[in-house]
């Protein structure tokens, strides 16, 4: 055994993760306590290795599979390492792929796992903080053995800790066998730019067949910037083309529960209110009063929206 | 030459004439070679063919029922053309031309090959006399019919249909090459018409090259022929017959060789596919056997195998579909096609243009999702139209099911459609909503609805999903409630007892949860005590009558039809005219066409149907699964295309009338999208009878 803190290091399309680098950062700490060093494993092109100064030293494993993520590869490459260094502590960066590693790699060796991993501390054996039910509990872990793999939440450290340093020392290690890897990485695809998240937001402004125009939903923008909120709309806007499918909330499209629901236009068909009725408030202006809307609207206005509009943005404003 | 039309029969000769006039022995045995190798040649295609049949996983059970059936459809050719009664009737002449030729050609085989010369009994041919004038005439105006009938398919085709369209609807036109069909059609054509046409010239240059006796003017055409001709003379009327005969043998050849290689192939597999052909396949879904992984002709049936080959590419289907109508990417017509290329290229069949399968469906490693994408898959409603109007017996539904059911195997499963699973798995309803409020509706009925688990009653009421939970539908479930109470109907429901029936959760392709829900529902049935059972939803009915075995189930329209027949409702008189729309399951499933019109019209109101009406009647879009299945995207809903057509009815329709709760769903969606919610109220049957009701209570009372 050493008294190293290994780091798992991720990359993706020849870029460090920023996860990666806060994991340096808490690395170089923790080595510090421990008076050891940190090594940095990585599994991939060796050209990469100037980046990660952070490292005392860097182990690179390359291998034609490991050129994008493979998970199967990965976890092979990594618990190699693991083995053969015997580092007090392996630190995994939590995130998607680290999630996957960071169990394998602790299986294969035979190491305890500690995941959500907030703060790591060495003086006095191993601990950590645990973020748990979704943040609502922090647990503090104390590790019974020497060493440990700890998955590290990302933005528990600074980033910009783990890319000081100089250049460390690179080590060239042989892979382990990979012929028989069943996975493949096939492609990556990228997520359509992003539009707004309406699931996330607090405020929503939503449209429906009542704005008559796509010209019109200017407007509802207007009032949805001021509240500091976005525009979400029912299906029959997204079937017209004024909106994004990103947008509509229903059924078909997206469940949401905004701090405060405004319905603009709204009739409030069944598929409609499946995706709405959780909103903590719901005002609906619609200028039928028999629209099925105004049975789950906390308040209620049977009026013109265009009418209501003007006027709120210029209460608003002043 | 004789005069023109003498009398019949000229004294002193016996009618009849010689079969190979003029041809030598070595003309003869050239001639019986070339027929050997032609027979060969048409046997060896089938041979192929049939091999491929029975590498299906599936037999078809047959009976003689079925084979009288086929028949009588094809004797009447009612399965063709059933929305164009012309095409219907060229075909028709073509058919019954084609048979009559062909039977022709046969007896001079048997009087001069079999009687003559296999048998070597010349005194017992029969060839001759009376049979040969009669012959002679109906064989020339069964040709002339023939001919006829070509010409009107040859000028139907040119003038583009929809349904000949071949463009695909999944895909990019230049993505696919389908020139081969077309010259597949067009020599299909041609060599017939050209068989029929060189028949009557031979006959007419044999007419005019001897002095031929009055008695061949029961050749009607080619003695007409024969008049114009020879004034040609004899000598050249000899010359012209030889070389006509010669054209005329060697096309009917290559015609019979080619006939398991082209399109002429459906003469001889459609016979079989109307033999095997199940009209109530798509309303009783057979039970899956052990499932065939991958793309295999196992994992096909053989009925469905010979029902690929007996498409002839008339693009009914094509035309009737809703999910083509509406832009989606399936089409009833390319997905046999498809799945035909798929399968003789599997088999190293060609046609003669060709091969047809593009090469990346034979790197596919399944049917569902590889050779038959996904979306196609997903994309049908099940509305049986595409089956209904097939002149072949072609049974689309069940071979989409078929697939369907392997991609819920291998877990691609439609977003919409895998959240309706899983409330359906745990809630037994598509809304996710405890089972003890599927009775909520009972509250606002202001009517006693009786728990069937309870206590006997008369009618048992299924009522169904989106009856019981959808709030628009539940309105009506409670008019329902109503008029039955009212006319004094002892009825009940199941309470939280009832789940969803399943139909579509099958034709969905989950059949171990639609098993689920039967037995589930079975039980709940079997602890309660009634008579007899009705339903709002058409669904329901289907299955509960086809899948579930019960006996006596009815339509929530026919018991209020019952109803109104035996006087114990009393319907004061709206005004206005109504529109209705069969439903799917309804309508073409249920075949139930007039209960629900005698309903609308007990109202007071005019009737007036749309075009697609009856076992026409367009889809709205919700069945088979698809109202839990994403439909944007589509360039016109179903739905809103149906709205459109009954608008076009004129102002005075008022009312669109449904009897189907998912109608009265989809539909009243639809006529907002559409902008005719001012013109037209979507409005239950059960909906407009309450009304006369009240009408007629407010002047007795």
């Amino acid at each position: 055994m050493s008294n190293s803190v290994l780091v798992l290091t991720e990359h993706l399309q020849g870029v460090f993760t920023d996860a990666t680098f806060e994991a340096l950062g808490v690395a170089r700490r923790l080595a510090g306590s421990l008076g050891g060093e940190v090594e940095a494993a990585l599994a991939g092109p060796g050209a990469l290795a100037s980046e990660l100064g952070a490292a005392d030293t860097v182990l690179v494993v390359d291998h034609p599979a490991l050129e994008s993520f493979n998970p199967e590869a990965n976890a092979r490459v990594f618990s190699a390492l693991v083995h053969d260094r015997q580092p007090a502590v392996v630190l995994v960066p939590y995130t998607s792929m680290g999630m996957d590693l960071a169990s394998a790699v602790a299986a294969a060796c035979g190491l305890p796992l500690v995941s959500y991993c907030t703060d790591i501390s060495a003086g006095g054996g191993l601990a950590a903080t645990c973020r748990l039910y979704a943040g609502k509990i922090e647990a503090t872990v104390q590790v019974a053995g020497e060493r440990a793999v700890f998955a590290l939440l990302s933005g528990s450290g600074s980033a910009a800790a783990g890319r000081t340093g100089g250049a460390g020392r690179v080590v060239n290690v042989a892979p382990p066998d990979l012929s028989d890897i069943n996975t493949q990485f096939e492609r990556l695809i990228e997520p359509a730019s992003g539009d707004v998240d309406i699931t996330s937001q607090e405020v929503l402004v939503v449209v429906g067949r009542g704005i008559e125009s796509k010209d019109n939903i200017a407007q509802a923008e207007a009032l949805a910037q001021v509240l500091g909120g976005a525009v979400a709309c029912s299906r029959p806007i997204v079937d017209q083309g004024w909106l994004p499918k990103t947008r509509q909330v229903g059924k078909s499209g997206l469940s949401v529960k905004p701090k405060v629901y405004l319905a603009l236009g709204v009739s409030g068909a069944p598929e409609h209110l499946e995706g709405m009725r959780g909103a903590s408030t719901i005002i609906a202006v619609n200028t039928d009063p028999k629209a099925p809307i105004f049975g789950v609207a906390h308040y209620g206005w049977v009026g013109d929206l265009f009418d209501l509009l003007p006027e709120l943005m210029e209460r608003l404003e002043s | 030459m004789p005069v023109w039309f003498p009398l019949f029969g000229t004294v002193g000769q016996e009618p009849g004439r010689e079969t190979f006039i003029g041809l030598g022995s070595g003309s003869k045995l050239a001639f019986y070679l070339l027929t050997l190798f032609a027979v060969l040649a048409f046997l060896a295609g089938f041979g192929f063919r049939l091999r491929k049949y029975l590498e299906g996983g599936r037999r078809a059970a047959l009976s003689w029922r079925r084979i009288e059936r086929a028949v009588v459809d094809l004797a009447s050719q009612r399965t063709v053309g059933k929305r164009d009664p012309w095409v219907r009737l060229a075909h028709f002449f073509v058919f019954w031309g084609f048979l009559v030729l062909l039977a022709a050609t046969t007896i001079i085989a048997i009087d001069e090959d079999v009687i003559g010369l296999a048998l070597g009994r010349p005194d017992l041919r029969f060839w001759r006399g009376t049979f040969y004038v009669v012959y002679s005439l109906v064989v020339d105006v069964f040709s002339l019919g023939f001919i006829a009938g070509l010409i009107f398919l040859a000028r139907h085709r040119r003038s583009r249909p929809l349904r000949l369209d071949y463009r695909r609807v999944d895909r990019e036109a230049e993505t696919s090459d389908r020139r081969g069909y077309s010259l597949d059609d067009r020599a299909f054509l041609v060599v017939l018409l050209f068989l029929g046409v060189s028949g009557l010239l031979l006959e007419g240059f044999r007419i005019a090259a001897f002095d031929s006796p009055g008695f061949e003017v029961a050749s009607i055409a080619g003695w007409m022929v024969g008049s114009v001709t020879s004034q040609l003379g004899a000598a050249a009327n000899e010359t012209a017959r030889l070389w006509t005969w010669w054209i005329h043998a060697l096309s009917a050849l290559g015609f019979i060789a080619m006939i398991p290689y082209s399109k002429a192939m459906h003469m001889v597999v459609d016979v079989a596919g109307l033999v095997l052909t199940d009209p109530d396949s798509a309303r009783r879904l057979a039970v899956p056997e052990t499932p065939v992984a991958g793309a295999s002709l196992a994992s096909l049936s053989l009925h469905e195998l010979v029902h690929m080959d007996a498409c002839t590419k008339c693009g009914h289907c094509h035309d009737v579909c809703p999910a083509r109508a509406s832009g989606a990417p399936l089409s009833p017509r390319d997905l046999i096609l498809d799945l035909r290329e798929w399968a003789d290229a599997s088999s190293g069949i060609e046609m003669w243009y060709g091969p047809g399968a593009e090469p990346r469906h034979l790197d596919e490693a399944e049917l569902a999702g590889g050779v038959i994408a996904a979306e196609t898959l997903w994309a049908c409603t099940t509305c049986m139209a595409c089956m209904e109007v097939c002149p072949v017996g072609i049974e689309h539904v069940p071979t989409i099911v078929g697939l369907r059911r392997r991609l819920v195997d291998l877990g691609e499963v439609e977003p919409g459609l895998q959240n309706a699973f899983q409330a359906l798995a745990r809630a037994g309803n598509s809304f996710g909503q405890p089972a003890k409020q599927r009775a909520r509706w009972t509250k606002g009925a202001s009517v006693e609805v009786k728990d069937a688990r309870l206590e006997a009653v008369d009618w048992l009421w299924f009522v169904g999903d989106y009856a019981s939970f959808d709030p628009r539908a539940q309105a009506v479930t409670q008019v329902v409630a109503r008029l039955l109470d009212r006319a004094g109907a002892d009825f009940g429901i199941l309470f939280d007892g009832e789940r969803n029936s399943g139909n579509d959760v099958r034709r969905a392709g989950e059949e171990g949860l639609f098993e689920m829900l039967r037995e589930q529902n079975l039980a709940a049935l079997a602890s309660s005590s009634y008579r007899r059972i009705f339903t709002t939803d058409p669904h329901s009915l289907n299955t509960l009558r086809n899948e579930y075995g019960l006996a006596d189930v009815s339509h929530y329209t026919q018991v209020l039809d019952l109803l109104i027949e035996t006087d114990r409702l009393r319907l004061g008189r709206l005004e206005g005219a109504a529109t209705y729309h069969d439903p799917c399951y309804l309508g073409r499933y249920a075949e139930e066409y007039e209960a629900p019109r005698r309903l609308i019209r007990a109202t007071g109101l005019e009737l007036i149907d749309m075009g697609r009406c009856r076992a026409n009647s367009f889809c709205c879009g919700a069945g088979g699964g698809r109202i839990w299945m994403d439909d944007s995207g589509l360039r016109e809903r179903p739905s809103e295309n149906r709205i459109r057509e009954a608008a076009a009815l004129g102002e005075e329709v008022r009312y669109f009338v449904v009897a189907c709760p998912k109608d009265l769903v989809m539909y009243t969606d639809a006529v907002k999208t559409t902008g005719f919610e001012d013109r037209l109220e979507v409005v239950d049957i059960a909906q407009l009878l309450e009304r006369a009701l009240q009408i007629e209570e407010a002047t007795v009372g």
